[in-house]
């Protein structure tokens, strides 16, 4: 390093996750999270800096291009960990997604969250989730990615477990952070063998050798780092602590279960796409999970009834739908090269849009007073928060994929995913991912019908639009969910952006199947949802049994449950059986008790009398001289 | 040959005999003299050997003067502990001091 | 001769040294004692070891008879019961007896390295004499210790008044 290295503008990228931390350091050691007012000053001011800087990183990327910075770290013997940060098309897109959204939600936080006992310890776990997630896409070293990787889920465990008086809310953080353990196994492992393979935990590095790899083993790790993305990123069976996780504050879940956290796992694949590229079984399983949990997710979102669980549902099925474009993409055959593209391009429109939706949920909970509800209680929004009303329209309308919206964009791109790949498997996951879609449509349609249309009921009277703070965020996020499509692959193309030489076209058959699909949702929707509650009772009793599956999640809880029950438990208790009464009255208390037992049983020999003494000694005397002669 | 066997097996006869004293006698003094026994029996062996194996030095003989005196010595004090054994307990008899048990 | 007045004086030895052990009256048995005690010394003078004889008869003989004899006096019990026990005697009988077997053994099937007896002018005497005061020096003087010591031990454990003094 020297002097021209450190007016490298790209050197800057240290800053990004190095504000929020500091804003966490001094909000917990210096306990200003006691001060209401100054802590949240503290951790907004920290992320706007890292969004400021991101946006320098841009420029700076855009003129220079990719940058990459290391720095030893440990060093011990013949190991030498490295730490660097990589500045690169992925990194800086991720990194001004995350500044922008964690902006806007703790602006939104300061009306939401006002009053709150821990105001400023909100604001402290903020704080270190978004310095450990621009850790995370900044770090260009597998290690630090990890390390990065595990503290977002210790933050996600504080944000989601805000409320830990409420049991649901602690059980419910506890399942997410144990939930995405399973994957992040899978994670460890296969960096681990990343390293083992290559001698390396520099991503770059390792992609260029690759080739030193053999066949079987890559597919292994393929697996295991998809199993570390499947965990976070909520797939099936991975899905089940997301709905639950609603037990945060409505804005942690904007921020953490809409665009952030969860794009963590497609952040990951997206980044080591190299490793996957080759690994077409890996890639159909990316694709079969994907598509499975975008239908099964989508078939939740229909059934429920409470607000933040639609919400959530349909991101885990939106997540669905990146994976397959990645898989796709991967398996299919682009003219230049296989890139990640539409998946992080659907993320970043996906991250938008559905943080929006949050937001206005949060609007609609934060004025009845409640942490919690269905859409049954929050109706008639338009009457009386016409604004809001407004941008709950335009966020669903860019969900479903209606042009000029950002979600059409996203969405037509992940429609042309499969059919790249040709065939019969290609075929039925295209008509599988257009099914998707077409469910999405209709949910959302249900969503805005019930909660927009309806008269207030009694105290709902109280729905209003937001105070300021919590309006400036949403008409923000508006604005970047309605540009962020056209600007995207117009002016600035993502595409190019992040892998060169490929520029958006548009399928125009496509295009319109995809319209099509959407309006069919809505008008779907309309039929059975308009203007009454539920859908007319022969098609209810029709749906019944699809009903009792929808509400128990498909059963996943239960068979979790069990799994955890007789397995888990099952070996544990055993385990402790073994502790008490081998290793504790056998061994501990026996060795206690073996000298009170061996004395009491030497005592006998003591026998007082001065002949028994000289007998004993006479013979065993006599004994040792035998012994000694004989040997 | 032979003398030299009829001094050993006397010496091994009068040590065992030393021995059954001293082991099923009740009255201390009994035992103390069945220990006197005992040292006599060793003396005779090293005389014998003196005598017989090793005639040209005189290490064997040096060796019961030492024996004897240290016996005297031991007898001395044996002596002082019976009588004190006697002024505390009234008797001699090994069985009844059995103070010790267990 | 010399093997008729060996096995004579041994076997008075060992008669009279069953008495010590069998009798019941603990006189008796010091008198048997003495009678052993000159045995041994005849036994020694057959053997012509002169000076341990005369050590023999002085010390042993004369002074620890006349010890034991006082302290049988000193220490007469008013009833002369002696409780023994037959079954524990035959046991340690035939311990013994066998412990005596296991020494025959020993003797028997040793190869005795036979020498001649070498006598010089001045005799064991002076031999004697002349180890004990060069050779055996050190020896002799911690003796002479052992001796002291055994005195004051005595002394201190007869004296009246405090227990265990």
């Amino acid at each position: 390093m020297n002097i021209d290295d450190l007016i490298q503008i790209s050197n800057l990228a240290i800053l990004v996750p190095l504000f929020p931390m500091a804003s966490f350091v001094v909000l917990t050691v210096l306990g200003l999270y006691r001060k209401s007012q100054i802590a949240s000053s503290i951790s907004i001011l920290s992320i706007f800096s890292s969004f400021v800087v991101s946006l320098l990183l841009l420029i700076s990327l855009l003129s220079q291009g990719s940058a990459e910075g290391n720095w030893t770290w440990i060093s011990i013997a013949s190991f030498t960990f490295d730490i660097g940060y990589t500045v690169d098309p992925i990194s800086v897109l991720m990194s001004l997604l995350v500044t922008s959204v964690s902006l806007s939600v703790q602006i939104y936080s300061i009306s939401y969250m006002s009053g709150d006992p821990r105001y400023g310890w909100y604001y402290a776990a903020h704080s270190i989730f978004a310095s450990s997630m621009l850790a995370l896409v900044l770090t260009n070293s597998l290690l630090f990615l990890y390390i990065s990787w595990e503290l977002v889920g210790l933050s996600s465990f504080l944000l989601i477990g805000f409320w830990y008086e409420k049991r649901s809310a602690a059980e419910a953080a506890k399942k997410a952070f144990i939930t995405t353990r399973f994957g992040d196994v899978g994670l460890l492992i296969a960096i681990i063998m990343l390293y083992l393979e290559t001698g390396t935990f520099h991503i770059q590095e390792i992609i260029s050798n690759l080739g030193m790899i053999d066949g079987s083993k890559l597919t292994l790790i393929a697996f295991l780092l998809f199993l570390g993305a499947m965990g976070k990123s909520a797939q099936i069976p991975f899905h089940i602590w997301l709905p639950d996780a609603m037990e945060g504050p409505t804005p942690v879940s904007a921020l953490i279960h809409a665009a952030t956290m969860v794009a963590a796992g497609v952040f990951l694949v997206a980044r080591l796409f190299e490793i996957f590229i080759l690994q077409s079984s890996v890639l159909w399983f990316i694709c079969l999970i994907g598509v499975s949990t975008s239908i099964l997710a989508g078939f939740m979102a229909l059934g429920h009834i409470d607000f933040k669980k639609i919400l959530a549902y349909s991101t885990v099925s939106q997540l669905g739908l990146m994976f397959v474009a990645l898989g796709a993409a991967g398996l299919g055959h682009h003219e230049t090269h296989s890139s990640p593209a539409a998946g992080l391009f659907h993320l970043v429109t996906h991250g938008y849009f559905k943080a929006l939706l949050f937001l206005i949920a949060g609007v609609a909970l934060h004025s009845i007073h409640k942490s919690s509800a269905t859409i049954y209680e929050v109706r008639g929004l338009r009457i009386n928060a016409p604004i809001t009303s407004i941008a709950m329209l335009i966020g669903a309308l860019c969900l479903i994929g209606i042009p000029p919206f950002s979600g059409f964009f996203s969405k037509e791109m992940i429609l042309a995913a499969p059919l790249e790949i040709g065939g019969v498997g290609g075929t039925l996951l295209f008509l599988a991912v257009l099914f998707s879609c077409f469910l999405s449509a209709i949910y959302m349609t249900r969503l805005v019908l019930v909660v927009l249309q309806g008269d207030p009921l009694g105290d709902q009277g109280q729905l209003s639009d937001p105070p300021f703070p919590m309006m400036l965020p949403i008409i923000i996020l508006t604005g970047t969910s309605v540009v962020s499509g056209l600007v995207l692959v117009g002016p600035f193309n993502i595409l190019g952006f992040i892998s060169d030489g490929l520029s958006f076209h548009v399928d125009y058959i496509l295009a319109s199947l995809s319209i099509v699909i959407g309006v069919g949702g809505i008008i779907i929707g309309l039929i059975c949802f308009n203007k009454t509650d539920k859908l007319s009772p022969d098609v209810v009793k029709y749906l019944r049994p699809l009903n009792v599956w929808v509400d128990s999640g498909f059963y996943f809880d239960k068979v979790t449950n069990w799994m955890i029950e007789k397995g888990t438990l099952g070996v544990a208790n055993l385990v402790a059986l073994f502790d008490r009464k081998i290793i504790n009255d056998l061994f501990v208390d026996g060795i206690g008790m073996s000298p009170n037992f061996m004395g009491g049983f030497l005592r006998f020999t003591q026998t007082g009398y001065v002949a028994h003494y000289v007998t004993i000694l006479a013979v065993s005397v006599t004994i040792l001289f035998g012994i000694a002669t004989l040997v | 040959m032979i003398e030299l066997q009829i001094l050993l097996v006397t010496a091994a006869a009068v040590f065992c005999i030393g021995l059954y004293g001293v082991m099923s006698r009740r009255n201390a003094v009994l035992v103390l003299m069945s220990i006197e026994l005992m040292l006599n029996a060793v003396n005779i062996n090293l005389v014998a050997f003196s005598r017989y194996v090793y005639s040209s030095n005189v290490v064997g003989e040096i060796l019961v003067v030492f024996i004897i005196t240290v016996a005297a010595a031991e007898v001395g004090l044996a002596m002082a502990i019976v009588l004190r054994l006697f002024r505390n307990w009234r008797t001699i008899n090994l069985d009844a001091v059995s103070n010790m048990k267990n | 001769m010399q093997l008729f007045l060996t096995s004579l004086t041994a076997s008075i030895i060992f008669f009279s040294s069953l008495g010590v052990v069998l009798t019941r009256n603990v006189v008796h048995a010091a008198i048997f004692l003495l009678v052993a005690l000159i045995g041994v010394s005849a036994l020694f003078l057959v053997q012509l070891a002169e000076f341990l004889a005369l050590v023999q008869i002085l010390i042993y003989a004369g002074a620890v008879i006349i010890v034991l004899m006082f302290s049988i006096m000193l220490t007469r019990e008013t009833e002369q019961t002696a409780v023994s026990n037959n079954a524990g005697k035959l046991i340690l009988g035939g311990a013994s007896i066998v412990v005596f077997i296991g020494f025959c053994t020993a003797i028997f099937m040793t190869d005795w390295a036979i020498t001649d007896y070498v006598s010089n002018e001045t005799g064991r005497f002076a031999a004697l004499g002349k180890a004990l005061f060069s050779d055996f020096l050190v020896p002799f003087e911690i003796a002479s210790l052992v001796l002291l010591v055994a005195l004051v031990g005595a002394v201190i454990l007869t004296r009246e008044g405090r227990e265990g003094a």
